[in-house]
């Protein structure tokens, strides 16, 4: 992986007659991709906007102090996701928890069960787990 | 032949069926696989099937004797390479061996399958050896007359737990 702050180069800057915010980006898109080693052509044109209340202290804590300094004056984060991205209902029964060995690990880093369906492996992601963790900072 | 004779009989094929019973139970069955070029064994209850062909999903954060996940019938198996963990270089295997591990998901690529044997208790060996790599069998084998070595599961379950968690 690259060094620094990779994933949270971007702004999105929203402006009005009256006031304008600045938004900071994180490349989830790039981080996964990065993170599961796989080849992908697919941009990246979609951002879902979260509200900083939505993240936890530890995690607020962490993006003020390294990625984001200038976050006390930001109100939401946008996440970079892929272009393909798909809205789909998942039955819970559908989700499935980690091997018992890397559960806790696992968890901990941000993906805290696994979604496996015929030929594929998919993985339910908890945001905020991610920004804070180890990997998500690099 | 009256009564008597009769529980006589009984009773002596009672004795030579318990004495037939105690000399199988002194043979143990193993499955004996190849990974990379060397055998290994596993005792045969411990193993609950044998997949060919099977996927490996990539699983982020975990050390690289982990290949990944395998999906069993919608459940995720963690995949352990153990020519990885033994000597850094990991296998080209496309067999599992889908493990019987209480409370866990667990299958090991091997490379291929051998032979399942039955081995006489007296072939049967602890190691005595308290060596790093000796800590993950737990003894040996000897099949026509070449010692195998027998993965202790647990024993490597146990040693890798926390190396993950710290992974």
């Amino acid at each position: 992986m690259e060094g620094g702050n990779n994933y949270f180069k971007e702004k999105l800057i929203f402006t009005s007659e009256k006031s304008s915010e600045q938004v900071p980006l994180f490349n989830l898109h790039k981080f996964l991709i990065k993170l599961f080693r796989f080849n992908s052509n697919v941009e990246s044109q979609l951002v879902i906007l979260t509200p900083l209340t939505l993240l936890s202290e530890e995690t607020l804590s962490y993006l003020k102090e390294g990625p984001l300094l200038e976050l006390e004056n930001c109100r939401r984060i946008g996440i970079r996701i892929s272009s393909e991205t798909i809205i789909k209902q998942i039955p819970l029964n559908e989700l499935q928890p980690h091997s018992r060995i890397l559960r806790s690990k696992l968890k901990k880093s941000g993906f805290p069960a696994t979604h496996p369906l015929e030929g594929s492996m998919g993985y339910l992601i908890n945001l905020d787990k991610l920004l804070a963790g180890n990997e998500g900072r690099r | 032949m009256n009564n008597d004779e009769i529980l006589k009989q009984i009773e002596s094929n009672d004795k030579v069926e318990k004495d037939i019973e105690v000399k199988e139970e002194l043979f143990y069955r193993y499955l004996v696989f190849w990974i990379g070029e060397q055998k290994f064994a596993l005792p045969a209850e411990e193993v609950h099937e044998i997949l060919t062909y099977n996927e490996i999903y990539f699983v982020p954060f975990v050390p690289p004797y982990i290949r990944g996940y395998a999906n069993r019938h919608g459940q995720p198996y963690t995949v352990f390479d153990l020519q990885m963990l033994f000597e850094n270089s990991g296998i080209e295997g496309s067999h599992l061996l889908i493990l019987k591990v209480p409370n866990d998901q667990i299958a090991l690529l091997i490379s291929d399958v051998d032979e399942i044997v039955k081995v006489p208790d007296s072939k049967i060996y602890s190691l005595t050896s308290q060596d790093e790599t000796s800590q993950y069998f737990s003894g040996a084998v000897n099949v026509e007359e070449t010692e195998i070595f027998v993965l202790g599961v647990s024993k490597i379950l146990e040693r890798l737990e926390s190396d993950i968690e710290r992974s």
